[in-house]
């Protein structure tokens, strides 16, 4: 307004320079921001997907470990994989079995009905599969006895032990929780109903051996191990799981049951179907893998 | 006076509050990028092993002594995660680690023509 002020140009020139600057500031914020945004939006994906991979990656090495050790001291007759076919578009499921005990223990007297015994040796002439009691380093039971007494007070009293009827293919898990040196017999300490009979002359007998059994329960896989009601939460986010098996000679099967036997297995392929979420978008990657159940070897 | 270095000082700051802006995000972007290719180049790598450890596998189930003495398999076209690998397989590649009843196995897997990896192993018959 009046000459005190002067330079009145430099005041509306300051105007300008303060518009300008303004709008080139907010021009290029926008583009640096939208830039940023964008990096990190890349990078959450790149985050999401990777976990979704890892996820995948760490249930399969799960599941491979277990199926290349399955059948360890275990003979052919006995299932000790077993795939489940859920059929299409539903999940299978894998068990696998192994022992954890050489000595196994022969079914000396027929077992029928309820009864918490298992006779596994016999003062009287042995029948078939049954072994003359021998007891060589004295402590009172039959040697073989011995081993699983030894081996229950290692594992704190009570161990899960299988006992399987390789004609019928019928078997279940117990609780083994003692044992009787003068009736050579083993107990079952559970109250669980028997769910079979078990015959000496079809050469029964029993184990001492882990299962681990993978099923998909929502999307979470989930293990089971020696049948027991605990479930163990291995990994979430699987949508499916299938396993194919193929034979030495050079057949497929998408089922594996305890009729077929597991030393003419060539490889087993577990295929997971993994899903994440990353902002609207659906993740879905897939991950398979081949196994070879070492222990076919041993057969 | 006073309002002639405001607005003066106003184009200066802006100018130099953009330039550290942009120093900080040329510095911050490339680490994004960095991050996204190790990532790639992890799973890439993470993939073949899978893929190597596959081929060995099958291997296991052959007895040692028919598999060659020399020479390489025709590369093996593999897919790992919705990638392709190719494996090759040479057998003896090292002569003094094979004899009649031991081959040496060197497994090398290539993506789109270049070696992500490699490992090597020695099998025998112990039945």
């Amino acid at each position: 307004m009046s000459k005190r002020f002067l330079p009145s140009s430099a005041e509306g020139f300051s105007l300008i320079e303060v518009l300008v600057s303004m709008s080139v500031m907010l021009a290029i914020t926008a583009a640096t921001l939208s830039l940023a945004v964008s990096s990190r939006g890349i990078y959450e994906a790149d985050e999401a997907r990777t976990q979704l991979n890892q996820k995948l990656r760490s249930a399969l090495d799960i599941i491979a470990t277990d199926l290349r050790q399955a059948g360890e001291r275990l003979p052919g007759d006995f299932p000790a994989i077993e795939i489940v076919d859920g059929g299409a578009g539903v999940p299978d499921r894998i068990v696998v079995r192994r022992a954890l005990l050489e000595t196994v223990l022969p079914l000396c007297v027929d077992h029928i009905g309820p009864g918490a015994e298992i006779f596994v040796a016999t003062a009287v002439t042995p029948p078939p599969g049954c072994t003359p009691i021998t007891d060589g380093d004295g402590d009172g039971f039959p040697d073989n006895m011995g081993d699983w007494r030894a081996q229950r007070l290692a594992g704190g009293g009570t161990l899960r032990a299988y006992i399987y009827d390789p004609v019928t293919r019928n078997g279940e898990f117990l609780d083994y929780s003692d044992e009787d040196a003068g009736a050579y017999s083993i107990h079952r300490g559970d109250a669980i109903p028997w769910a079979h009979d078990y015959r000496v002359v079809n050469l029964s007998r029993v184990y001492i051996l882990e299962e681990r059994s993978y099923a998909l329960s929502g999307t979470t896989l989930q293990l089971v191990i020696d049948g027991t009601p605990t479930i163990f939460d291995v990994v979430d986010s699987i949508n499916d799981m299938q396993a194919v098996v193929n034979l030495q000679d050079g057949s497929t099967q998408d089922s594996f049951g305890t009729a077929d036997l597991w030393a003419e297995l060539a490889s087993i392929e577990v295929s997971l179907v993994g899903v994440g979420q990353h902002r609207d978008a659906q993740l879905v990657r897939e991950l398979s893998t081949a196994v070879f159940p070492r222990n076919v070897l041993s057969q | 006076m006073s309002a002639r270095s405001e607005s003066g000082s106003t184009l200066v700051e802006t100018i130099v509050a953009l330039f550290l802006l942009g120093l900080a995000l040329t510095g911050i972007l490339p680490a994004f990028s960095t991050i996204l290719q190790t990532n790639t180049r992890c799973e890439t790598r993470s993939n073949a092993v899978a893929a190597a450890q596959q081929v060995l596998d099958a291997l296991r189930i052959e007895d040692p002594e028919s598999l060659p003495m020399s020479g390489a398999s025709a590369p093996q076209l593999l897919t790992v995660g919705g990638d392709e690998y190719e494996v090759i397989t040479r057998f003896c590649v090292d002569a003094a680690l094979c004899s009649p009843t031991r081959r040496q196995i060197v497994v090398e897997v290539q993506r789109s023509g270049s070696k992500v990896f490699d490992v090597e192993t020695v099998f025998a018959q112990l039945r």
